[in-house]
């Protein structure tokens, strides 16, 4: 599986300098022609960090209350990242859950479900977060500084 | 003069390792810097001369070398301007590198260029050979400086101000080259046009030592305090990583904190542990936890 360069994608979706999330959510919600939501969903979450859930008209990207404002951020532009990844390249994004899978399960209580880990998908949605939490966190402009 | 500029460029050879690992725009002027010392060291700043000379011969090879390194050093320090000015490249770019080959013919047609002599051009700039490759050298110089110094009209601010100054006098001392080489070979004034090419050595390295002088404090301002405020950190937070093995590999903590900047580093090494808090469904102990929110809300305050 190859994947784009994250430098690239974050470059080509950000484009120079700093931006903020929500000019990140603004430009992927033009890509995908659906509103991308951020819901704070206040349950239980054991070892999970963040999901997102695609429906007809809409995209939801549910992420646990954090005392960490960094950590909370990073879950979010980790979705994020597989919302962009599979605005372009959806043969190479983590396969989902297929809609029969959803029909069939729809009454379930809870659904557990294994996958590959250390995928390599996973592996760049992480770095992408890690890229747009450089493009976030740098204060004012984002200058070379070729002499230091 | 020559042995303050060699002090200098070795300082920032030497300092500026770390950042050319983490950040591919700084390698050029660490090229630079790199190429101006070896032009020091070969023009027998450190090692005597006839030295290294005579190990490349006895014929003043050691005066070429020292010139296609200046150049070189001079070229990418330009690059880096054109770096830091956000200046695309045009086909101009390249113009002084062309220089080289005709150096190259210019002093092999010098006639009788032993023995090694730090005046080698001097004693025989009635030479149209020599005049050739030292003029053509110093035309190359003169036009990369006036370059440098043009892409930095904006720029040249603060200590940014002290390149453009130490930058113009080169350009004084390569004109005043340039005039003696014209003057001398092409007029019968001699004595006039070596009262005007004596002034070259006593300007350039004046020039660049300003240069390179307000280079190094701009580094050293700028990098000492972001590791008074995060190389503790960083190190503290690698240490943990490694100790709960949070990445199931003992390089990956070490090879962010070479491959990031102090700051960045210090940011993934947070989110690598609340990974694995997360993952693991676990607390660190209350001491731990306490120092990892401190570390965190001054992140918080540099945002």
């Amino acid at each position: 599986m190859s994947l784009p360069p994250v430098a690239e994608m974050v470059q080509e979706l950000c484009g120079d300098g700093t931006t903020s999330m929500e000019e990140v959510v603004e430009r992927l919600t033009v890509m995908c022609e659906k509103p991308i939501n951020l819901v704070e969903y206040k349950e239980s979450w054991g070892a999970l960090t963040a999901f997102k859930a695609e429906f007809e008209d809409r995209i939801n990207v549910y992420f646990p209350p954090q005392k960490s404002q960094q950590y909370k951020l990073h879950c979010i532009y980790h979705e994020l990242g597989h919302i962009y990844l599979e605005s372009f390249r959806t043969c190479l994004a983590l396969p989902d859950l297929s809609e029969e899978m959803l029909r069939e399960t729809a009454d379930a209580i809870s659904i557990t479900c294994r996958s590959v880990p250390n995928h390599p998908v996973e592996r760049w949605v992480e770095e992408f977060a890690f890229e747009m939490s450089k493009k976030t966190r740098t204060r004012s402009s984002f200058e070379p500084e070729p002499f230091l | 003069m020559k042995l303050l500029l060699f002090a200098l460029l070795t300082a920032l050879c030497l300092l500026r390792i770390p950042s050319v690992v983490k950040a591919a725009e700084a390698r050029a002027s660490w090229v630079a810097s790199v190429f101006g010392v070896a032009a020091l060291y070969v023009l027998g700043t450190v090692t005597p001369l006839a030295t290294i000379d005579s190990y490349l011969g006895g014929v003043n090879v050691t005066n070429l070398l020292q010139a296609i390194f200046a150049l070189l050093a001079i070229f990418f320090f330009n690059d880096s301007v054109r770096r830091l000015a956000n200046v695309p490249v045009r086909w101009t770019y390249y113009a002084p590198l062309l220089s080289i080959p005709i150096m190259i013919v210019g002093f092999a047609l010098i006639k009788d260029k032993a023995p090694t002599s730090a005046d080698f051009i001097d004693s025989r700039m009635d030479q149209l050979a020599t005049a050739t490759y030292s003029g053509t050298y110093m035309l190359a110089l003169l036009f990369t400086v006036l370059r440098i110094i043009y892409m930095l009209r904006h720029k040249a601010r603060g200590l940014y101000a002290t390149f453009s100054a130490g930058l113009l006098v080169v350009a004084a001392a390569c004109s005043c080259h340039i005039t003696y080489v014209l003057l001398f070979h092409f007029s019968p004034w001699h004595t006039f046009a070596e009262a005007i090419g004596a002034w070259f050595d006593r300007l350039f390295y004046a020039g660049l030592s300003v240069t390179a002088a307000g280079w190094l404090i701009l580094f050293l301002s700028k990098q000492l305090p972001k590791l008074r405020l995060w190389m503790i950190d960083a190190l503290w937070l690698t240490a943990l990583r490694i100790r709960v093995n949070a990445d199931h590999s003992r390089v990956s903590p070490a090879r962010d904190l070479f491959n990031e900047t102090l700051e960045n580093g210090v940011y993934k090494s947070l989110i690598v542990l609340h990974n694995y808090q997360r993952g693991n469904m676990t607390t660190f102990p209350e001491p731990v936890q306490g120092r990892i929110s401190q570390i965190e809300a001054k992140l918080d305050a540099q945002t």
